[in-house]
C-alpha cells in the first residue's frame, strides 16, 4: 500500500463519514438560531467559525492522541489491539447496513441531551457557546468515527513508510460538509432545504457509513495478516 | 390561564410571546424580512390561540405541530424549518 493508495483511503472514509447526520443538524440548528436571533453577518461568521474551528480542533487533537498512543505501545499490542478493531469496524459496518436494509431502530436524543443542545443553539447563540458546543459536538460525533479513526491510526502504524501526519487528512475531511452548508446558508440558500436534505439522506449515510467500516476492518485485517505491506 | 405540558411531564403556563418568537425566528432562518416574519408570527400566534382556545389539555408538542402546519402554509420553507430543525439524529 503506497502513500497515493493511503491518501485515498484516507479522504474517501473521512469525506463518507462526514456525512453524519448529528453533527449536521447540530450544525444547522446553531445557523438557525444565529439567523433566527437576526444578528449581524458578521458575528454569524464568527459563531459559525468558532464551531468550525472547536469542532475540527477536537477531531485533529483526538487523532493526534491516537497515534502518539500507539507508537507508545508496542508493535505487538497495537497488532492484537488492531484485530478487536478491525473485527469491532466490520460488526459495526455490519450493523448500519443491517439498518439499511431491513430494521431501522428509532435513536432518540435523551431529554436533557436534546435541552442542552437547543440551549446552546437556539437560546445562548453567541461565539463562546458555539465554541463549546463545537468541542461537545466533536465528543459526541466519536460514537460514529472513533472507531475509524482508530482503525486508520492503525493502519497508519503498522503499514511501512506511512507518515503518521495523513491522519489529520481525514478530521478535516469531517468538516468538509459543514463548510459547505455554512458558505451556502450565508450565500441564501435556506436552511430547511438542507434540513430536508439531511433528513431525506439519512438511510444513504447510514448506508455508506457501514460500507466505509466493513472496508476499513477488511482493510486493517490484510495489513495484520502481512498481505499489505506492514512492518509485522 | 392555559397550562401546556412538557416532554418531560411538568406543566408550563403558556406563553404567546414565546410561540410569537419562535415563528418570528424560523421565518427570518429561512432569509424572509423582518416585516414578512413579524406577519406571519402575528398570524400562527392567533390562530393558534384560536386553536387553543377549544381544548381543554395540550403538550408543548400538539402546540409545536399545530403552529408548525400553519406556518407552513403560510411559508412552507419556514414552517419545515420549525418543525425539523429539532431533530438530532
Amino acid at each position: 500500500m503506497d502513500g497515493y493508495s493511503l491518501a485515498i483511503l484516507f479522504v474517501v472514509t473521512g469525506l463518507v463519514l462526514s456525512l453524519n447526520p448529528m453533527t449536521l443538524s447540530v450544525f444547522s440548528a446553531l445557523l438557525a438560531g444565529a439567523l433566527g436571533k437576526n444578528h449581524h453577518k458578521n458575528v454569524i461568521h464568527v459563531i459559525g467559525l468558532a464551531f468550525l474551528l472547536a469542532y475540527s480542533s477536537f477531531l485533529i487533537l483526538f487523532s493526534i492522541l491516537l497515534i502518539r498512543l500507539l507508537s507508545i505501545i508496542s508493535i505487538d499490542l497495537t497488532a492484537s489491539l488492531g484485530i478487536a478493531i478491525a473485527v469491532a469496524s466490520i460488526i459495526f459496518g455490519l450493523v448500519n447496513i443491517k439498518d439499511y436494509f431491513w430494521y431501522k431502530p428509532k435513536i432518540k436524543i435523551p431529554n436533557n441531551m436534546d435541552a442542552a443542545i437547543h440551549h446552546r443553539t437556539i437560546k445562548k447563540n453567541n461565539p463562546i457557546s458555539a465554541t463549546m458546543l463545537g468541542m461537545i459536538t466533536g465528543f459526541g460525533s466519536i460514537i460514529t468515527t472513533g472507531i475509524a479513526l482508530l482503525c486508520l491510526a492503525i493502519i497508519l502504524t503498522l503499514v511501512q513508510q506511512a507518515s503518521p501526519t495523513l491522519i489529520i487528512v481525514p478530521t478535516l475531511c469531517l468538516v468538509l460538509p459543514l463548510i459547505i452548508i455554512f458558505v451556502a446558508t450565508l450565500s441564501g440558500t435556506k436552511l430547511s432545504a438542507i434540513i430536508k436534505w439531511k433528513q431525506d439522506s439519512k438511510p444513504l449515510m447510514q448506508l455508506g457509513t457501514g460500507i466505509v467500516y466493513i472496508i476499513l476492518g477488511w482493510i486493517l485485517l490484510l495489513v495484520l495478516n502481512g498481505s499489505i505491506n506492514s512492518i509485522l | 390561564m392555559k397550562h401546556i405540558v412538557k416532554r418531560n411531564g411538568s406543566t408550563e403556563v403558556y406563553d404567546t410571546k414565546k410561540l410569537y418568537a419562535s415563528i418570528y425566528a424560523s421565518c427570518l432562518s429561512v432569509h424572509e424580512s423582518a416585516t414578512v416574519a413579524e406577519l406571519a408570527a402575528q398570524k400562527i400566534t392567533d390562530d393558534v390561540n384560536s386553536w387553543l382556545a377549544k381544548k381543554t389539555e395540550v403538550t408543548a408538542d400538539d402546540i409545536r405541530k399545530t403552529a408548525g402546519k400553519y406556518l407552513s402554509e403560510f411559508n412552507p420553507h419556514a414552517g419545515y424549518l420549525y418543525l425539523h430543525h429539532h431533530i438530532m439524529w
